[in-house]
């Protein structure tokens, strides 16, 4: 799809599109980064500061069988909300794109909206229908299904902490499937729905990996967030299932050690970056064979 | 009698045709009203919360558990509250300035990226991710320190770079998964058309980009709306955003004056769609 | 093209929402603020001498979250002509981490005991010169010389509390006044997935040592790992670990009991008179906020001027009564009694008897041991 920039003149343009995003991305992330990078070597001083003396300790450190159980969990909780992300978001994003044009961008904006409230409120909101006294057991009491002495609380554990991080990233997702599944070509549908017959055919044939790259890219969207978030696990787990985002901000909080925190970042980013790099391969490469 | 009549055959075979038709779009129905559900049922899971807190903004209980009894009071509180008031304002400024910079500076890098081959094209890929898998408050402690070293004092501008080094990979990556749908097939068979690469841009892809950079403006604000972490660390005296300030009070006690505002904030935001709607109509007409 | 202009449209209806929205002050003293966060920016490093001599010019305020009487900012401008600007932050940690990422431009901040000291130590603080603050004979002779500020070098003591338990009347006939209703397993499973501890690695720790017998800011290893297993051995009767709305959850009856903060509980009470909240038997963690003034205000004479009519001010007999009857905290200045509310002084959870006073212990700092505190606290969170 993308072709080499022959002529001066297209040099310049590419010149001038990247330009401002690259200065942007290296004077304001880059470099500030290397500081990360850096204090990842150092050791903390006794009241919390920066002692500049070389070492590797910070990376030793981390690997310790507690802080890799935290990494596991961390990444089963972020799989699990991205699966169930993808499989709620796409057939969404799906019929979103089968609306009139005319309501699409109204509908887009509907899926928006909540999300320009205040996320502690939000939280809170969920906090209140997971308790113990919430709108959950309120019904199901109603209901007559539980009494009101046995009334559990799904607050504090790992299901609520992945619904909050569901309710938070869906929308991402949804938004990344649906600029891909808009922009699918209807009359190559259509030619498929000929040749196939079965919709069901012509949806895992044809469809799917043409939108193959809204996949990739809400997936990513969802995942990385979820998998370093910290908020959310300690506002709807309790702070009973603590994240590596967890981890990671105590370092940078409680314990003012800069040095771990900063070691364990740029090993959770190696980590990432290598893993999307590795995704984004896996799945052009399925592309291509199908 | 006619020799028009059809035989008995054809009109069992009509018959059988108009009943499987009939059946088909019975099938083509279900399967709508199915789908219709499914929507309905995402945009409940989406606005449970929100419809929730609208209702116990107009609770006279502190606490959003039973309703009590209905007052405005919590909206008094809050028009006298300046406080928050100087909070709401702070925010808005800066989703809206990083959401203006990013969206621009995002597409323009996506349509580059996507569709110039080059081979510096790893690293500036590697470099668009980066902002999004850096934990957040590691791309705090960063800029905080880095603003320090480049003398800059922490304010609002601050906290505005900061988001718009975030946005811009957000904003991206979502009009980089339009791109790579639409392909080029449009955009050279336009270009065969208009010849001018200029005119191609602006009246082929351009157009064609508006719903993933839509996507990635709305994105992008509702981030900057939200992020906590990373303006915790780049505001200034005086910058205190909203998110900042609506943790800080659950320090002592959060009331459902925070649920009005966000009651006044969706309700301004709704604003938005009958508007957005008329503009299409509009656009449609002419 | 005309959806290009549709997406300009709603973007400038964003600003119009901007610009429609509260349009008033980010200073809370009364005048409008007519260039918000510019001012803030521009005045951030140094003081805006310009207007300083007609306004009385503006002080930066870094607090916590409603921990002073709104209408104090007001009345101290209409007295001084100085108009006060009031950021917050979440907690002592956040504050040092911002701190020491560099952050200048405010004037005050009010950080705990035991973040005074690792601030003073890491030369975030100017002197506090106190033949210039009149008001400083009305302080409780009891704060004036606290072991992580000795003589008050720095800081002026703001309020102070305890950490104690909070319960709930109709549970008990007799109140839990031992910590072994919360660390002893047995105790703790007639309220298991009911009880709450505090999302605060020194505070959790420093209850758990206390109960033991041992100091609530311990640098051996061995007693930690002892109070790290005490935690463990009741993590799963307890609720959450929760910093925040504990009070909130006991008050709709989620939880029956808390770890948590005097001032709180207290808060809480007013609402509900079944809370209440004892300090027990063994001991508990006390802990004093301070009005300390920053490194950089130190150095401008302008500014110190405005920190120490700031200073002087909310040390003031009847201010200093009015901010205690608002905020239900105690307070270290003992001239204030006489304007404080006699529910809040006779409450022996807001001020504690002599006897009581003796049993009350600093966190204190542990330097390098912090390291250790962490990767315990990690252990605790982390354990399935």
């Amino acid at each position: 799809m993308a072709i080499e920039p022959r002529t001066r003149r297209e040099r310049i343009t590419l010149g001038v599109l990247l330009s401002p995003g690259l200065f942007w991305l290296i004077f304001f992330f880059a470099l500030p980064f290397l500081l990360i990078f850096i204090y990842s070597f150092l050791d903390r001083g006794k009241f919390g500061g920066l002692v500049w003396e070389f070492q590797f300790d910070n990376y030793i450190r981390f690997a310790d069988q507690l802080y890799i159980r935290i990494f596991i969990r961390s990444i089963i909780i972020a799989a699990i909300t991205t699966v169930i992300c993808l499989l709620i978001g796409y057939p969404m994003a799906y019929w979103m794109a089968l609306q009139p044009s005319r309501t699409r961008n109204t509908l887009l904006l509907v899926i928006m909206l909540p999300f320009w409230t205040n996320f502690v409120i939000r939280t809170y909101a969920w906090r209140m229908i997971l308790a113990r006294q919430g709108q959950i057991n309120q019904l199901l009491i109603a209901l007559n299904i539980i009494t009101k002495e046995n009334a559990p609380t799904y607050l504090n554990t790992n299901g609520a902490v992945i619904l909050g991080l569901i309710y938070i990233w869906l929308v991402a997702m949804i938004l990344a499937c649906y600029a891909s599944i808009t922009g699918l070509d209807r009359s190559l549908l259509e030619a498929a729905q000929d040749l196939f017959a079965n919709p069901v055919r012509t949806f895992f044939r044809v469809t799917l990996p043409l939108t193959l790259p809204g996949i990739i890219s809400g997936s990513i969207l969802v995942f990385v967030p979820s998998f370093g978030a910290f908020v959310t696990p300690d506002m709807l787990g309790g702070g009973k299932a603590d994240m590596i985002g967890n981890l990671i901000s105590q370092q940078f909080g409680e314990a003012s050690d800069w040095p771990f925190g900063s070691a364990i970042s740029t090993i959770l980013m190696v980590v990432m970056l290598f893993g999307t790099l590795l995704y984004f391969r896996g799945l052009r490469r399925e592309k291509v064979q199908s | 009698m006619t020799d028009q009549i059809p035989s008995k055959t054809h009109q069992t075979q009509l018959r059988l045709d108009y009943l499987a038709k009939g059946y088909a779009s019975f099938i083509n129905r279900l399967k709508q009203l199915f789908f219709n559900g499914y929507a309905g049922l995402v945009y409940l899971f989406l606005y449970a919360p929100i419809i929730l807190l609208v209702v116990y903004s107009f609770n006279e209980s502190r606490f959003p558990t039973y309703w009590t009894g209905f007052t405005l009071q919590w909206y008094r509180v809050l028009f006298d509250d300046h406080l928050v008031g100087a909070a709401l304002k702070n925010t808005l400024i800066v989703a809206t300035s990083s959401t203006i910079i990013s969206t621009i500076i995002g597409t323009m890098i996506a349509i580059g990226v996507e569709r110039y081959r080059f081979r510096t094209k790893p690293v500036v890929d590697g470099l668009l991710i980066m902002p999004i898998i850096i934990p957040d408050i590691a791309m705090a402690i960063m800029l905080l320190v880095f603003f320090k070293l480049i003398k800059m004092n922490l304010g609002l501008y601050t906290i505005i770079i900061a988001h718009v080094a975030f946005n811009i990979s957000f904003v991206a990556i979502i009009v980089r998964a339009r791109m790579a749908t639409l392909g080029t097939a449009m955009e050279e068979a336009a270009s065969d058309l208009y010849a001018n690469e200029w005119q191609t841009f602006w009246r082929v892809t351009f157009p064609l980009l508006i719903p993933g950079i839509l996507g990635g403006a709305l994105f992008a604000f509702t981030l900057s709306l939200d992020d906590f972490v990373i303006t915790n660390f780049t505001s200034g005296p005086g910058s205190t955003t909203l998110p900042v300030r609506i943790v800080g009070m659950t320090r002592r006690n959060i009331t459902p004056e925070i649920n009005a505002l966000s009651t006044l904030m969706l309700i301004s935001a709704m604003t938005l769609v009958p508007l957005s709607l008329w503009l299409q109509r509009r656009a449609k007409m002419s | 093209m005309k959806k290009i202009l549709l997406s300009m449209f709603m973007i400038l209806i964003m600003i119009g929402v901007a610009a429609c929205g509260p349009s008033d002050t980010a200073d809370v003293g009364g005048e409008t603020d007519t260039s918000g966060g510019e001012e803030a920016d521009t005045s951030g490093g140094e003081a805006d001498t310009s207007d300083a001599k007609e306004d009385g010019g503006t002080l930066y305020f870094y607090t916590w979250s409603e921990y002073i009487d709104p209408d104090i900012y007001a009345q101290f401008k209409e007295e001084t002509g100085i108009t006060v600007v009031e950021d917050i932050f979440g907690s002592n940690e956040d504050l040092l981490a911002k701190l020491q990422g560099g952050a200048t431009g405010y004037d005050v901040y009010v950080p705990s005991d035991y973040m005074v000291e690792i601030m003073i130590e890491l030369d975030m603080l100017a002197e506090l010169d106190q033949s210039r603050l009149e008001t400083i004979g009305n302080l409780d002779p009891t704060f004036t010389n606290p072991p992580f500020d000795p003589n008050m070098g720095h800081c002026l003591p703001y309020f102070w509390g305890t950490t104690g338990i909070g319960y709930n009347l109709e549970d008990w006939d007799e109140p839990p006044d031992s910590w072994a209703y919360i660390f002893d397993p047995e105790l703790a499973s007639n309220f298991s997935g009911q009880i709450t501890m505090l999302d605060d690695m020194r505070e959790v720790f420093g209850s758990a040592l206390i109960y033991l017998g041992y100091s609530a800011g311990t640098t051996d290893e061995a007693e930690l790992a002892e109070a790290r297993d005490l935690v463990l051995g009741i993590k799963e009767h307890l609720y959450s670990f929760e910093s925040d709305t504990y009070e909130d959850l006991m008050l709709t009856g989620e939880t029956r009991m808390s770890q948590g903060w005097s001032g709180d509980i207290f808060a809480a009470a007013v609402e509900d008179e079944n809370l209440w909240y004892i300090i027990p038997k063994e001991g508990a963690v006390m802990w004093v906020d301070n009005l300390c003034i920053s490194a950089d205000a130190g150095a401008d004479p302008e500014r110190l001027d405005r920190v120490y009519q700031w200073l002087d001010y909310l040390n003031r007999a009847d201010i200093a009564a009015q901010n205690t009857n608002w905020v239900w905290y105690a307070s270290p200045n003992a001239a204030a009694e006489d304007g404080i509310l006699e529910e809040i002084l006779t409450e022996p959870a807001i001020y504690p008897d002599a006897e009581t006073m003796e049993r009350l212990e600093f966190l204190g700092n542990v330097g390098d041991f912090t390291e250790t505190y962490s990767r315990m606290w990690t252990e605790i969170k982390a354990a399935d």
